[in-house]
């Protein structure tokens, strides 16, 4: 899977969360101080994710997300 | 028809990650985590079933598939069938694993409506993660209604059982495990008790679904009928089941005029209840174990009152009615000094199982509300909602230190009263010498099942006393031998030999417990179906340890 699919897939997920529009997300925004995500937000985020992609995310990698184009790299990195 | 997956969350639980913290898989194991929380060799063991799941199922019109501790694949595996709906029931603790599931259920059976059941439901932000619906309380009526059928047609109780044995014998298969039937007769219970989280998740009122005694008693037969005899005691749940008089008088005629089967059950229940039945009565009846949360020396609940606490626990055991006494530590009044006075107060009333436990502030609860506008509740994630979680903030403790004094407590009545499975032998031996001779047929019904019981566990105490808590203990089990020999003669050669194998298993899992590292075995999946209005099929699958 390429990243521009990756990242597409996220910002659908993560744009149903906090209902926005995807096209309205940027990727380097803070995902706690730009977009409201607490730890409810982020257990959704991360199992929607985790299902859409096959892939397990372990607390520790969970904390240190700050970004959604960190969790793109995750998840890239993960599937590499 | 209808299709209808009901399941819990999922596996691992013996794997700390983001849904599971260290020790969770000891959660599971209701007796060596709780009520015999030991520290020797002698801890009991036994996994309770999904019993609300199989109510559901049992009383659907639906085709209704229930799984227990499924892995995320064998979920999966069952999404893949395309059910009409996914039931999912869940403690707090399983939180997380909720978000998971309906994720996968989104996925892999996206036409399938989602409900969530079971006290994860009394968390605010349930709806968070979006369910297609939310059932609180009464599951089995809640159902019915989604599903297009009154509420109110008449239970099929589904039959459901746990097997109980020494926790160092569970993966013995060759040793034999005690096999005991689960009833439920209802839930809610007009005490409302502040800290009581199912009084307070079913609304503080009765919800019935065995409607009257003679549905216990037929409840209970069936399910011997049917394992040929083999599962004659049997365990209600029901909050306070004394406070029904009528139910359980009906049900215990039955149970006493069976002359076949000396039926036998145990349940929860209050002093307050116990206060206003004639124990001869009860016991008579096949009344055998009661759970009384006795919470503290004090007193402070309304369902303390009646009957001294000791003089009722006294003379439940000279009846042979084993007991558990369960004591809350981090009430208001309670300071660092009353803890182990609360503890020795426990061990004085000489429970047979017992269970300390720190106050929990649960969900819902007007405890939780109290806490919360007293600015009284630590911030703390939903992993650590059990037991022995250090939620409440209390002026006399520092954090931790309610945890510590609560596993203290445990390993202090161990030594001040020993291992659960010697007291039980031992109450079952007083009822057995005070009932032997007792003008009631059903009194003495009862002293032949104690005695059948003494005698199956008396080679277990015949060869591993270097493995009691200390000399005092060994001593009063070495009394108590005697006089049991003394009154129902020596052990006999097959005893004997029993007594044998036992001490070599007791040595290999001493020498385990010392140089190995321990290891969890994830509990099995477990598959039933039920089809409408009908008892359960036999299990159509049992996989392998995971």
């Amino acid at each position: 899977m390429d990243a521009l699919t990756i990242e597409e897939t996220v910002l659908r997920h993560f744009a149903a969360i906090i209902h926005v529009a995807p096209a309205k997300l940027d990727t380097r925004a803070n995902l706690t101080t730009e977009y409201g995500v607490d730890s409810l937000k982020a257990l959704k985020l991360i199992s929607g994710i985790e299902v859409e992609f096959d892939i397990d995310v372990d607390e520790k990698e969970v904390q240190k997300l700050k970004s959604l184009e960190d969790v793109v790299e995750l998840i890239r990195t993960k599937l590499s | 028809m209808t299709k209808v997956l009901l399941t819990s969350v999922f596996r691992p639980f013996g794997e700390e990650n983001r849904f599971n913290k260290a020790g969770d898989e000891e959660l599971l194991d209701y007796l060596a985590s709780r009520l015999t929380r030991e520290p020797g060799l002698f801890a009991l063991s036994s996994y309770v079933p999904a019993s609300g799941l199989h109510l559901i199922a049992a009383n659907l019109p639906a085709e209704t598939r229930v799984l227990e501790t499924p892995s995320v694949d064998e979920f999966v595996d069952e999404l893949k069938k395309e059910p009409d709906y996914v039931g999912i029931s869940a403690l707090i603790k399983g939180f997380g694993k909720v978000a998971k599931m309906i994720s996968l259920t989104r996925r892999y059976a996206p036409k399938a409506k989602v409900v969530v059941g079971g006290f994860a439901t009394a968390l605010d932000c349930m709806e968070e993660l979006e369910p297609d619906y939310i059932s609180k309380g009464d599951g089995v009526r809640f159902m019915r209604k989604l599903l297009g059928v009154t509420p109110e047609i008449p239970f099929v109780h589904p039959r459901m059982s746990a097997e109980i044995s020494l926790r160092i014998f569970r993966d013995y298969d060759f040793l034999e495990k005690e096999t005991i039937g689960l009833i439920t007769s209802g839930f809610g219970c007009p005490h409302a008790c502040d800290f009581c989280s199912t009084s307070a998740y079913f609304g503080y009122r009765s919800v019935s679904f065995l409607a009257d005694g003679a549905a216990m008693y037929e409840a209970m037969k069936g399910q011997c009928r049917e394992s040929g005899g083999r599962v004659r005691n049997f365990l209600i749940f029901e909050e306070d089941l004394m406070l029904f008089r009528q139910k359980v008088a009906q049900m215990g005629d039955l149970i006493e005029k069976d002359q076949r089967d000396s039926l036998g059950y145990g349940c929860f229940a209050t002093v307050k209840s116990l206060s206003r039945w004639d124990l001869e009565q009860l016991v008579a009846q096949g009344f055998q174990h009661v759970w009384i949360g006795v919470e503290s020396m004090t007193v402070p609940y309304k369902k303390g009152t009646g009957r001294d606490m000791k003089e009722l626990f006294d003379a439940l055991h000279s009846f042979g009615v084993t007991t558990t006494g369960s004591v809350i530590f981090g009430l208001d009044h309670h300071t660092p000094d009353m803890l182990p006075l609360e503890a020795r107060y426990l061990a004085s009333l000489y429970p047979s199982t017992a269970q300390f436990g720190s106050l929990i502030p649960a969900v819902g609860t007007e405890l939780r509300n109290r806490l919360e506008r007293e600015g009284r509740i630590r911030n703390t994630d939903y992993r650590e909602s059990d037991l022995f979680a250090d939620v409440l903030v209390h002026p006399n403790f520092k954090k931790g230190d309610l945890k510590a004094a609560t596993l203290k407590a445990y390993d202090d009545l161990y030594e001040e009263i020993g291992p659960s499975i010697f007291r039980l032998f031992d109450t079952w031996f007083r009822g057995y010498k005070n009932l032997r001779q007792a003008s009631r047929p059903g009194l003495r019904r009862r002293a032949d099942v104690y005695e059948q019981r003494v005698r199956a566990l008396l080679p277990l105490f015949l060869q591993t006393h270097e493995y009691l808590p200390n000399d005092e203990i060994r001593r009063r089990v070495s009394e108590t031998i005697k006089e049991v020999t003394a009154e129902l003669g020596p052990a006999t050669v097959t005893e004997t030999g029993l007594a044998e194998l036992y001490r070599h298993v007791f040595a290999l899992e001493e020498a385990k417990r010392r140089y190995l590292k321990p290891v969890f075995l994830e509990p099995k999946l477990k598959v039933r179906d039920y089809t409408p209005s009908q008892e359960a099929k036999p299990p159509l699958l049992s996989m392998s340890v995971a």
